[in-house]
């Protein structure tokens, strides 16, 4: 990771409000806007992961003050992994044992040898967990320690090609250009361009999501925005939402009430459709990356992710730019076989839009 | 001990067993056809295992009994071994029609079509080895 350029431009005053929309602070522009300019650093320090440009502007006070930061980044070259052992003091490995990142919400754990590989930057401490015995703290760079009669042996390993997976998934980024979705609708709403910052967006799509009853969802980042993940719902033929708990049961809504059900599913195939929607609110151009994602891969964007917008992006500020894409991640499953994707959907993404209701909240 | 003509006892156990075998490959077809993916053949395979050994025994002495009636007219078997042997078969194959019955409820517990005929596979092939014990020695067996 590279930070080419931070250009920090302070017009016209000296002094300003920033106008965060929780927090109204006064800020002295005579000094430099540390806190800010640290919580765009953050913001951008989250994106560069990524094989992009990532440019963030926030306009904190309209026709007084701008501020910029400009951060350009090049493609990951280097990507660093621990990987070791972890045995006890009879010599024997340490299953389930936790490594995790000091200071970042990144952990692995041992298998059953008591092997565990872990993906890293440059600077990072690990440490490690183990049941009924005190924190140890393990240095990258160490290839033998041992602590407690504990014994972890370590290596470091060092790739000098992209590995952007391991690293989206640990880092929660939202693979952009995206996998090719089933449908995409561009959201006409009235609100969403109105917005002013994240959150404000967050605000609307969450209230059409809970308005349909999307309890469960996630958050990512993506470039210069923030995608939204609902969980997978099982919906019918017209892209209508079943009825809970068909609704969110992984198994195929098949109703055997009475006889004629039952000879009607005796002698035909039962299918059931599901799908993701995915709320993608950026102001970059979006296109797939060509690669089709499977149920289950569809599935796991509900384990990873934030449950809430992160605060490091909640109040960036919306460009006129940005703009709400949704995608739709549409599936067909037969009973014991995994869902296969629907390529094109056979409904655009506007019905689905309309069909799953979204359409009667965020207008 | 009572005894019954060999040669209609043969007959009747035939009838059952073409006739039941019958309507059970066109339901297995109609279940089938729609739950099997192109090109798979593991349903097929299974309906092969679990009717063909019993009913190439009944047809190969169907054969017989057809081309040596007079013979077996004179012969003669006892009745407590056809009627073991009939309703074996009948609990035989009505264990299979049952087990393709039930195919909607596997399907709610999202149970593939193959894997349902499958879980049912270590009962059948126990009970089919008997059946096909009790018809050789149905086959073999004869009172003067």
């Amino acid at each position: 990771m590279k930070f080419s350029t931070l250009i920090v431009c302070l017009c016209a005053g000296s002094t300003c409000i920033s106008q965060t929309p929780m927090h109204k602070t006064r800020v002295d522009t005579s000094k430099p806007k540390l806190q800010e300019a640290k919580l765009f650093m953050d913001t951008t320090k989250k994106a560069s992961v990524a094989p992009y440009e990532a440019k963030f502007y926030r306009d904190t006070v309209p026709r007084r003050t701008v501020m910029i930061i400009n951060e350009t980044v090049k493609n990951i070259v280097e990507t660093r992994t621990v990987s070791g052992q972890i045995k006890d003091p009879n010599g024997r490995p340490v299953a389930f044992a936790t490594i995790k990142i000091k200071g970042k919400n990144i952990g692995r754990s041992t298998d059953q040898n008591g092997n565990f590989s872990i993906p890293i930057d440059k600077n990072d401490k690990l440490s490690v967990s183990i049941v009924g015995y005190s924190d140890i703290e393990l240095d990258p760079n160490q290839t033998n320690i041992t602590v407690n009669g504990f014994n972890i042996q370590s290596k470091q390993s060092v790739f000098n090609s992209i590995q952007n997976s391991t690293k989206e998934s640990a880092l929660n980024i939202f693979p952009i250009p995206y996998p090719v979705p089933s449908a995409t609708y561009s959201i006409q709403s009235n609100s969403i361009p109105q917005a002013r910052y994240f959150y404000q967006v967050d605000s609307i799509l969450r209230a059409g999501l809970d308005g349909c009853r999307y309890d469960e969802r996630r958050y990512y980042y993506i470039p210069h925005g923030f995608a939204l993940v609902t969980q997978m719902e099982q919906i019918n033929k017209e892209g209508s939402s079943l009825d809970p708990p068909d609704r969110w049961s992984a198994k195929i809504a098949n109703d055997l009430n009475n006889p004629w059900d039952y000879f009607k599913a005796l002698f035909s195939t039962p299918k059931g459709f599901y799908r993701v929607l995915i709320f993608l609110y950026t102001d970059i151009d979006l296109s797939s990356n060509g690669n089709f994602i499977s149920e289950e891969e569809a599935r796991k964007w509900l384990n990873n992710g934030f449950n809430s917008l992160p605060n490091e992006i909640k109040y960036s500020t919306a460009t006129n730019n940005h703009s709400c894409t949704l995608l739709v991640y549409h599936y067909e499953k037969k009973p014991g076989i995994d869902g296969e994707m629907l390529v094109p959907s056979g409904l655009s993404g506007r019905i689905h839009f309309l069909n799953s209701n979204l359409s009667n909240y965020i207008r | 001990m009572r005894l019954t003509s060999k040669y209609s006892a043969q007959k009747k156990i035939s009838i059952l067993w073409f006739v039941a075998s019958a309507i059970f490959i066109t339901i297995f077809l109609l279940i089938s056809v729609p739950r099997t993916e192109t090109g798979s053949t593991e349903t097929f395979e299974w309906l092969i295992n679990y009717i063909s050994p019993t009913l190439s025994l009944i047809a190969s002495a169907f054969v017989y009994t057809a081309n040596n009636r007079e013979t077996l007219l004179k012969k003669n078997i006892d009745i407590f071994f056809v009627r073991m042997v009939i309703f074996s078969s009948i609990f035989y194959l009505g264990f299979l029609f049952i087990i393709l019955l039930i195919t909607p409820f596997s399907d709610r517990a999202d149970i593939s079509f193959i894997d349902h005929l499958k879980r049912y596979s270590l009962i059948l092939g126990f009970i089919q080895t008997l059946l096909v014990i009790l018809l050789g020695i149905f086959f073999v067996k004869e009172e003067s």
